[in-house]
């Protein structure tokens, strides 16, 4: 069984200097899928992805990565591969030497190794660049050669910390495009502040808070996706008859209405009937009202089950009308 | 421990050494002192190849007939060991005498500015982060102290053989072979002495993990070692133990005039820089990086 999973930590804890950073992690993810690692600034993102790649050593807890330790280097090499968050390449190499150096002590030899260098090169788009130093690459220049090295060789898992992070929005999108070809024949772990491109990309979402993993599920649940409706009001404030009429429909659990910014939330039960059909309904009682209809969304936003779920500016404590309809 | 990936890292460094600022400090000190020191040896070389006169003349009688800075330099170093001044001044040219243990006394100070980037560069800029995924620290640890070695190996050797060929030059009355001979003895001894200072930057690299603290750490030690050994065994007998905590006394035994006092100062030098590197080792294995 553990076999099958790429990630297994089990109550990791972590400190710097006598403050706990993880504090009890708890993270599970299957090979072959693709993970969105997702938190607020200090939650203690890149320390896991340091722990997973074995440059920390955790206080306590257990940390299996591929079915063993990340410190066993002879069973991890070449299937273990990471991007670092702020590591720098040797400044007066340059990079294709580098990388050549790389894919050697992975056990490509001579030529071979070159020529390795070179894929991950034009994979990243640095193909024109190979002469130039660490030390003269723009920082995106410089963002593309740490994510050719994560490339090289065929690793089974890969550990993007910020991939995207101080990208303009071309190489972000070749960035993007990059990690999402690698879906599915690779286990992925990505780290990033930009939800919308983590929503794009991964299939499963672990969300950290203070040192701990308070949600990790699929995207789909993650934002409800099939069992949520939300539809955004506008032209005033539908009486309550109307919330009273939605959520006794059949299929409806309960209706939310946030008055500041007019999104009704719909919570479907599990046998309720396809979505299409609840959202006809509410839509035509909302036109009988001589109401107009801003926008409609199945299931929640992921930015939006974050700020709900880390007390973010728009969550429940801050929302002021939010709260049921009724 | 795989050897191969230690020789790729060892290959990649050196190259890295080659053209950064430790190397290219190293280069430009190493350059400065020897080459000013041997241009003024080979010119008292001309003058003072040999004393002469054999094993047999009273070495306090020879400084006084002489006077020369040379055997003052030579008496200082092995001052109380008679029959080994005696040995460097009457039967091997004194000049070469004298630079020989001037470079033991100063060329292990300056490998510390060789040697103090080792690992603590890599930590420090975090670009072992790179490189660790893909090889062990062991690999990692020992193929960067090989590269170090390897670089001073060069420098010294290329240095050896171009002062050698102005010594054989110089020299009017003493044989090439006899030139050449103690040229090799020389180098040896250096290079032997010098491992165990290369280690022991290795060592305070892995503790550290910055070049800066790491040179620092590297001269305070050599100053706190001299500066221990020389108070506290003037308190007790075994305050000469703190000078053995680096090899500051048995490096000279290398210019002793028996075969058994070079092998043994060689098999201590080797010792030296084994223990300091599985102390480093000791630090690196479970640092965090």
């Amino acid at each position: 069984m553990t076999e099958s999973l790429a990630i297994d930590l089990q109550e990791l804890t972590f400190s710097y200097g006598g403050s706990d950073v993880l504090r009890g992690v708890t993270l599970t993810l299957e090979r072959g899928q693709t993970l969105g690692f997702v938190g607020p600034n200090g939650a203690g993102k890149t320390t896991s992805f340091n722990v997973i790649a074995g440059y920390l050593r955790e206080k306590s807890g257990q940390v299996k990565v591929l079915g063993g330790s990340p410190r066993d280097i002879a069973r991890v090499k070449g299937k273990l591969s990471i991007l670092p968050q702020d590591a720098q390449m040797i400044a007066n190499i340059g990079i294709l030497p580098q990388l050549v150096f790389f894919a050697e002590l992975l056990g490509y030899d001579g030529k071979d190794a070159e020529a390795e260098a070179m894929r991950v090169l034009e994979m990243v788009g640095l193909a024109e660049d190979v002469r130039k130093h660490p030390g003269h690459l723009s920082h995106g220049m410089a963002k593309r050669a740490g994510l050719a090295q994560a490339f090289l060789g065929k690793p089974e898992l890969v550990l993007l910390d910020e991939p995207t992070a101080g990208l303009d929005p071309f190489a972000a999108k070749q960035i993007r495009d990059l990690v999402a070809s690698m879906r599915g024949e690779t286990t992925l772990v990505v780290s990033s502040h930009n939800l919308a491109e983590i929503q794009d990309l991964c299939s499963m979402i672990a969300l950290i808070h203070q040192g701990r993993i308070i949600k990790q599920d699929s995207i789909e649940v993650f934002t409800q996706k099939e069992n949520q409706l939300r539809i955004q009001v506008r032209g005033g404030h539908p009486p309550m008859g109307f919330f009273q009429k939605v959520e006794q429909s059949p299929g409806v659990r309960n209706v939310f209405f946030d008055q500041y910014v007019g999104w009704m939330t719909i919570n479907l039960l599990p046998d309720a009937p396809p979505a299409e059909e609840v959202i006809k309904l509410v839509v035509g009682e909302i036109f009988a009202l001589n109401l107009s209809i801003g926008e409609i969304q199945r299931g929640t936003s992921l930015e939006d089950v974050f700020m709900s779920l880390t007390g973010g500016p728009s969550g429940p404590q801050y929302g002021g009308g939010s709260g049921p309809a009724r | 421990m795989n050897f191969r990936e230690a020789k790729i890292v060892t290959r990649f460094d050196y190259k890295n050494l080659v053209r950064s600022a430790p190397g290219v400090t190293f280069l430009i000190l190493y350059l400065y002192v020897a080459i000013n020191l041997g241009a003024w040896l080979a010119e008292q070389l001309r003058g003072t190849a040999t004393l002469g006169g054999g094993a047999n003349v009273d070495p306090e009688m020879a400084r006084q007939a002489t006077n020369s800075l040379l055997v003052k330099i030579v008496s200082w170093f092995l001052g109380g060991k008679d029959e080994v001044v005696r040995f460097l001044v009457f039967d091997r040219p004194v000049a070469m005498s004298a630079f020989f243990l001037l470079s033991l006394l100063v060329m292990p100070i300056l490998v510390l500015f060789l040697s103090f980037n080792q690992i603590s560069g890599y930590v420090s800029r975090r670009s072992i982060r790179y490189i660790v995924p893909k090889t062990g620290r062991l690999e990692l640890y020992l193929g960067l102290f090989a590269s170090n070695l390897l670089f001073f190996s060069l420098v010294s050797g290329a240095l050896t053989a171009v002062m050698t060929v102005g010594w054989v030059l110089a020299s009017k009355d003493v044989g090439t072979g006899v030139v050449v001979g103690y040229s090799l003895q020389i180098l040896a001894a250096v290079w032997l002495s010098c491992i165990p200072i290369i280690a022991l930057m290795s060592m305070l690299a892995a503790m550290t993990g910055s070049p800066v603290a790491t040179v620092f750490l590297g001269l305070g030690t050599y100053l706190v070692v001299i500066l221990a050994g020389y108070f506290m065994s003037a308190q007790t007998e075994w305050g000469k133990v703190f000078y053995y905590l680096l090899p500051l006394e048995p490096k000279y035994w290398f210019a002793y005039p028996s075969v058994g006092h070079f092998i043994g100062a060689g098999a201590l030098m080797l010792l030296y820089a084994a223990a300091y590197l599985a102390l480093g080792w000791l630090f690196l294995r479970r640092r965090n990086l």
